[in-house]
């Protein structure tokens, strides 16, 4: 991968690789520490980054999708998390293709994970397993397709409330 | 979510909860969100189901429509009490991309806004919950004292909400003239009406009894939720993000971080009044290192 460089990586990138080798890959990012990690080992690796004495990410700040169409492996899901003990962050970044794509859910680890992994599902279709609760969370039910996915189109309307057909 | 009915029995009555929906629409609410929750008499034991995505507007979406700079309009609509903070998050993160370093002044100017922001920002909400609570008098005083700081924004901005000042690389043009002379005169008066209204609220009985243990996140379920601001410090933890990782010019300023210790609603509103009071000071010492010079950045 052409964005895959090392420069300088840090002590927990560091430990990342001596302790998971192959699955996690060092990205070039301008914010921070970043990883690419295999999807079948996201979620290991997630809870080993917080329970790890040392390391102690214990906030779980932010995670999305990403839709990269027309690439291949198409969608992203990005975590951010947070040590409170060691103020230091770090972004996983996780790709998943466009067929069926699924990834263990995170919720056991952290409570914030629910809402974040349901606006996922919604927005882009990313199916997180062992998820206690996933449905929709901003689109309504009868909702179809994932509207943040870059082949939605922009204009397309679904209105929930059929309109009007005559004058009152 | 359970929508069954469930058993209660306290000093040996029996009884049972009961559900009620409350919203999507509802007179007490500032926004549109349904909740069902499970009532054991007038107590709220749990909710049930929340519904959030009434007022999505799926901004990313039309993010995607438009170029890197006509973004800004969107974000000021994110949190229109305090848009000036929203945009700089969003100005900061496309700058990050583009490796720019803003100047000096420019700097200084978003920190002086943004606590501005913070202050509209969090008289709103103290006014807001007070009202609630039927103390209409507090939150007429608030929006009184709001609309002092909103003039000094429309100054510089030229709109009270939608502001869109900032841009990639700076902001839309530098202060008025004299604008930051009469900042502490201002500052001056909104201070005095916040310490009205503490006085009014902080040791006021039915204040007290209507937000002290309502509402209640421990230490260890806000960091599990990954709770930010005012809401994570209440809990009791440390954590300001203008001090962890400082950006603009925080680190240059002294100001101090006030911590809640039982992260109830009472907790919150004691955070959000110091912070308030943080703001002021914050300001204070920008308007004396405030360097002039350009606001945006020369190609």
């Amino acid at each position: 991968m052409s964005e895959t460089k090392k420069n300088n990586p840090s002590p927990v990138l560091d430990q990342l690789i001596a302790r998971f080798g192959e699955a996690v890959q060092i990205a070039d990012a301008p914010h921070g520490d970043t990883v690419i990690v295999e999807p079948t080992k996201a979620a290991e690796i997630i809870g080993w980054l917080k329970n790890e004495p040392g390391l102690d990410f214990n906030m779980l700040m932010d995670l999305h999708g990403v839709d990269y169409l027309p690439r291949d492996p198409r969608f992203e899901v990005v975590y951010q998390l947070y040590s409170l003990k060691h103020n230091r962050r770090i972004w996983l970044r996780v790709q998943l293709g466009e067929l069926n794509p699924e990834i263990e859910s995170v919720v056991s680890l952290y409570l914030g994970a629910n809402w974040l992994e349901r606006e996922a599902w919604d927005m882009f279709g990313i199916v997180f397993s062992g998820h206690p609760d996933l449905r929709r969370i901003l689109m309504y039910e009868e909702f179809e397709g994932h509207p943040l996915r870059r082949d939605y189109p922009f204009n397309k309307r679904q209105p929930i409330c059929p309109p009007l057909t005559k004058h009152l | 979510m359970s929508l069954t009915v469930e058993k209660i029995e306290r000093d040996g009555i029996q009884s049972q909860s009961y559900l009620l929906n409350i919203g999507p629409s509802h007179p007490a609410m500032h926004g549109v969100i349904r909740f069902i929750a499970r009532m054991d008499g007038e107590r709220v034991e749990k909710i049930e189901d929340t519904e959030i995505g009434y007022l999505h507007r799926a901004f990313e979406k039309d993010c995607e429509q438009v170029g890197w700079g006509m973004a800004f309009p969107y974000t000021d609509r994110l949190n229109y009490v305090s848009p000036l903070i929203n945009n700089c998050g969003y100005a900061m993160a496309v700058e990050r991309l583009l490796g720019i370093t803003v100047p000096e002044r420019c700097e200084y100017i978003r920190t002086i806004l943004s606590e501005i922001s913070r202050i509209t920002d969090h008289q709103t909400c103290i006014a807001a919950s007070a009202m609630e609570l039927g103390a209409f008098t507090p939150f007429i005083y608030l929006m009184k004292a709001r609309e002092y700081l909103y003039e000094l924004v429309e100054e510089v901005t030229g709109a009270r909400l939608t502001v869109s000042y900032l841009r990639v690389g700076g902001v839309k043009a530098d202060l008025p003239d004299g604008w930051l002379d009469k900042l502490p005169a201002v500052l001056d008066k909104v201070d005095k009406v916040n310490i009205e209204v503490n006085k009014l609220l902080a040791r006021n009985r039915i204040f007290i009894d209507r937000m002290k243990d309502v509402g209640k996140i421990s230490r260890e379920k806000a960091i599990a939720y990954g709770f930010t601001g005012p809401l994570l410090r209440s809990a009791g933890v440390d954590f300001d993000v203008r001090r962890a990782t400082p950006y603009h010019v925080y680190d240059r300023l002294d100001f101090d971080i006030p911590i809640g210790e039982v992260g109830d609603n009472y907790d919150r509103y004691l955070v959000r009044m110091e912070e308030m009071r943080q703001s002021d000071r914050i300001i204070r010492q920008c308007l004396g290192q405030i360097p002039n010079g350009s606001v945006t950045v020369t190609p």
